[in-house]
């Protein structure tokens, strides 16, 4: 050793407090009175059209529509948690879904409950499912997740789900609407609502310190352990939440349909939330909101496109085929997803990002708007 | 009272001993720094130090209080700030937005009052705020406030790091390589800011360095490792002279410069 | 006793198919970093395939076979051309979504071309001779998938040794030197796709006819266990995929005869469910792994 500790000088600092600078942030642009009423204006029309859509819409079948497109749009709030803001990919989100819509009729019908009951505890079971996945999270990451998350599912599918004492087997669970929703028409104001209600919680959440700390794991366990961020904690925050929005969008279903039965909750669907997820934009709220109602209703978009297509044809004297196969939009969604993926990984939410930014306060520019949160996948396998 | 005490470190990795009887201290106010060729077990030391890697033998105390069994994030809001060698911040947001996670261990709030939009929590973030821009005027950065982080060069990342780093209001840094990829002017000019971290903020810092001009002129006391075991310390100058250090490590000096 | 030995068979046929998909898995993970969950869904078009250019094209088997499995191979080489290609530099569970996608838009593409109708798949020998195993019947067809999955493995070791096989395991290790040994890594990208379509494709002609064909019918079948197969083999060795399928196959068929006293529904899909979370929490890198 070259010295001992002894020859170590000591060090003594003068308190003195930090001086303050003079340099100033950048100036951000800032909408004039004019710009702002305008961004208002926009902002109160969107929201405004949203929630007289129920009142608008032509009949009881189109307002189901109005219910399907909320719910789904709550489910890609879900996925969105999961998979755009903590980078962990659910192939499984079926499982969450089903249990919140299972437990929300057992509660309403079995048990006698108020709707209001069977919606919050469906939203927990959700958690409930999601947590149990958390802590596998805890262990397991990345793609081996994703694998893990797929079987999650499967197992819910082809187990939990057909265990004739929890969910009537094959006849199914009934589930009564509220008295006075028993319309459609009423019952899409409850979806909007909650989805109104998911919305603004995801916002708030996302401004705060858990939504920094759930992006901050996204991007890189370490650095978030660094700035003292509670690994363990915020990556099961996350889980639960993702399993209370699908909880609560599952119980919402419950009382969409009126009977609960197995089928629906399959690994399609699952797909399909992914679908509406990815192609939504992760990490963008409002994109994937858009995705999930998109997806919700592409049977009857496609319809609509195509009536159009044979009104089109027929004012110039071209008489197209008629009737629309059903079983095209599958087809459409799939190769949505793929081509998103190669060519616009930030999907709906990007495109719509100028257009948001603007509503902000910024400038209009369609290089404005955040980077897409491309799907990540942890550190357990790295691609060369 | 030492700020930080490691006490016989030693860790295994399969077959691999990456540090054996590793003892060193870092006094209040103190810039130590650690030297050593690659794969000296420097990086594996400070990974042992902020809770990434459980050691195999060893305590290592902050403050007289064993922290040894502490998670990464409990040392962390104790006050251990730490940069690593491929800057460590959250890449997908903009600066300020690094700077306001990294606040994270000191939010007075709840994760529910923020999620549910208490007013308490919303006066704090706009406090959050202003002290990430005075952290950022500390370092000139305030220009890029709102600058996503993608795109940045590298040389600004590392001092967004340094900024984040600040932000986490660390009692106790410990940079990693900070000035890797400097140019001999810009490792200067570091080497300044953190004298005048250290002056302002009253933070002990340990560095792992190679840039020996920067070392000399910065470190109050320094550790060399190689091999994973202790090989020399004391003041910049004798460390300089000390033959073994020279044949370990100076010997090669050429190597790192052109690295 | 000989309702155990039954069952065991019936698990070796399932788990053949299962070792078929997890070696093309394998294959594909091994090289490139990527799970395939469109693989199953080449094994679908084999046996899609295969009823196209028999039951309706009228071809003979052999003719008919030949084609099917040879679709399948460029189908993959579709995928790996307009799907994986463009995705090289995304992360790994990107292109997982990308493959499910794949695999979404077989299954909807069949069901839109065609219907979801049950189609029967003619087998190889005529009138589907069957023997009967301690009460249970066990069709030749059966046989012969256990004998497809001999024959690749044994094709797959020869190629191994071949240099062109040789470059390809080089691939899996050192892609930079790959590189810059002058090899294509482009090439070998596509060559280990159509592998793997042909090798599922193979499964699917042969294990159609002991089944009904319907749309996503591999997928539904067989994905989740071929892929609990392949990380039970450690996701990148080819003997452990093999014997992670059979493995996979076997257990399901034993404990699903038992469980069905329990009397909960999908024991198949529980137990496999059970050995994923096994192996990924208590030994990652798989049951054949070499110790570090």
């Amino acid at each position: 050793m070259a010295t001992t500790d002894s020859a170590r000088p000591t060090i003594q600092l003068p308190a003195q407090p930090v001086e303050a600078g003079n340099s100033r942030p950048q100036e951000r642009f800032r909408p004039s009175a004019g710009g702002w009423a305008a961004r208002y204006a926009v902002a109160i029309g969107v929201v405004t059209f949203i929630f007289v859509l129920p009142i608008i819409v032509p009949d009881e079948s189109a307002a189901n529509l109005v219910i399907s497109a909320a719910i789904f749009a709550c489910v890609a709030l879900s996925m969105n948690m999961l998979t755009g803001y903590l980078g962990q990919l659910s192939l499984g989100h079926q499982a969450f879904f089903g249990i919140g819509a299972f437990v929300a009729a057992t509660i309403v019908t079995s048990n006698g409950l108020p709707f209001v009951a069977g919606l919050a505890v469906g939203g927990l079971s959700g958690a409930f499912a999601a947590i149990i996945l958390g802590g596998v999270a805890l262990r397991i990451r990345g793609l081996y997740l994703a694998i893990v998350t797929l079987a999650y599912g499967l197992l819910a599918e082809n187990s939990l789900f057909l265990i004739r004492g929890l969910t009537g087997g094959g006849a199914g669970l009934p589930a009564d609407r509220p008295a006075g929703f028993a319309t459609n028409r009423a019952y899409a104001y409850i979806c909007l609502g909650m989805l109104a209600l998911l919305f603004a919680f995801d916002w708030r959440l996302m401004k705060s310190k858990a939504g920094r700390a759930i992006l901050a794991i996204r991007d890189d366990e370490k650095v978030a352990a660094t700035f003292g961020i509670n690994i363990t904690g915020y990556k099961l925050l996350a889980f639960v939440l993702s399993g209370i929005y699908a909880g609560l969008a599952g119980s919402l279903y419950a009382f969409q349909i009126g009977n609960v039965v197995a089928a629906p909750f399959n690994l399609a669907l699952a797909l399909t939330f992914v679908l509406m997820a990815v192609v939504g934009g992760l990490g963008n709220r409002v994109g994937v909101v858009i995705g999930g109602a998109f997806f919700a209703t592409i049977d009857t978009i496609l319809e609509l496109v195509h009536s159009f297509f044979i009104w089109l044809g027929g004012l110039v004297g071209i008489h197209w085929g008629h009737g629309l196969d059903p079983t095209l939009a599958p087809v459409i969604g799939a190769a949505l997803l793929v081509l998103t993926l190669i060519g616009h990984p930030g999907g709906i939410g990007q495109q719509i990002a100028p257009l948001q930014n603007w509503v902000r306060g910024g400038k209009f520019t369609l290089h404005g708007g955040d980077k897409p949160a491309v799907v990540s996948g942890g550190g357990s396998v790295g691609r060369p | 009272m030492a700020v930080l005490e490691v006490h016989d470190l030693g860790i295994r990795f399969g077959g691999l001993q990456a540090l054996e009887a590793v003892t060193f201290k870092a006094d209040e106010y103190e810039i130590v720094g650690l030297m050593g060729p690659n794969g000296a077990g420097k990086t594996t030391a400070f990974n042992c130090i902020t809770g990434f890697y459980e050691p195999t033998t060893g305590t290592i105390s902050y403050r007289g209080r064993d922290i040894t069994s502490l998670r990464p994030d409990q040392r962390a809001a104790l006050g251990i700030g730490r940069t690593f060698q491929q800057v460590g911040l959250v890449r997908t947001m903009t600066v300020l937005e690094n700077l306001l996670t990294a606040q994270h261990a000191r939010i007075r709030y709840g994760a529910a009052s923020g999620m549910f939009g208490i007013p308490n929590a919303l006066v704090e973030e706009r406090e959050l705020v202003r002290r990430a821009m005075e952290v950022m005027d500390f370092m000139g950065m305030t220009r890029l406030a709102h600058t996503p982080l993608a795109g940045l060069p590298y040389g600004t990342l590392k001092m967004v790091e340094a900024s984040a780093v600040l932000a986490t209001d660390p009692d106790l840094l410990l940079l990693d390589e900070p000035s890797a990829g400097m140019s001999p002017e810009e490792s200067h000019e570091f080497g300044e800011l953190l004298l005048r971290i250290r002056k302002q903020l009253g933070v002990t810092i340990v560095m792992i360095e190679h840039h020996v001009p920067m070392v000399v002129a910065v470190c109050d006391y320094i550790y060399v490792l190689n091999f994973g075991r202790l090989l020399a310390q004391g003041l910049p100058a004798e460390i300089q002279s000390h033959p073994e250090v020279i044949s370990a490590y100076f010997g090669e000096e050429e190597t790192y410069g052109a690295a | 006793m000989g309702q155990f030995i039954s069952s065991l068979l019936i698990g070796v046929v399932t788990g053949s198919i299962y070792a078929l998909l997890a070696v093309g898995l394998v294959l594909i993970f091994k090289t490139q970093r990527v799970v395939n969950f469109a693989q199953a869904e080449f094994a679908t078009m084999g046996a899609f395939g295969f009823y196209a250019f028999h039951n309706l094209g009228g071809l003979g088997y052999a003719a008919a076979a030949a084609l099917a499995v040879l679709g399948s191979g460029l189908l993959a080489l579709v995928v790996e051309r307009a799907v994986i290609r463009p995705l090289r530099e995304a992360r790994d569970v990107t292109v997982f979504v990308a493959t499910a996608g794949v695999a979404l838009f077989i299954v909807s593409m069949t069901l839109f071309v065609g219907d979801a109708n049950i189609r029967q798949v003619e087998p190889l020998f005529a009138g589907n001779p069957e023997f009967t195993l301690s009460g249970l019947p066990i069709s030749y067809q059966q046989l012969l998938v256990i004998a497809v999955l001999a024959v690749v493995a044994v094709l797959l070791t020869i190629f191994f040794k071949l240099p062109i096989g040789r470059a390809l395991l080089a691939v899996s290790r050192e892609p930079f030197a790959v590189r810059l040994a002058g090899i294509s890594t482009s090439r070998l990208s596509m060559l280990v796709w159509v592998l793997a379509g042909l090798i599922a494709g193979l499964a699917g002609v042969f294990f159609a006819p002991t089944t009904q064909v319907t749309p996503g019918l591999f997928t539904q079948l067989a994905l989740f266990p071929a892929l609990t197969g392949a990380v039970l083999g450690g996701l990148t060795s080819l003997p452990g995929a093999v014997l992670g399928g059979l493995a996979v196959g076997i257990v399901q068929s034993v404990a699903s005869v038992y469980a069905t006293n329990l009397g909960v529904p999908g024991p198949d899909t529980a137990i496999v469910f059970i050995i994923l979370l096994a192996v990924l929490f208590f030994r990652p890198e798989g049951l054949l792994a070499r110790e570090a």
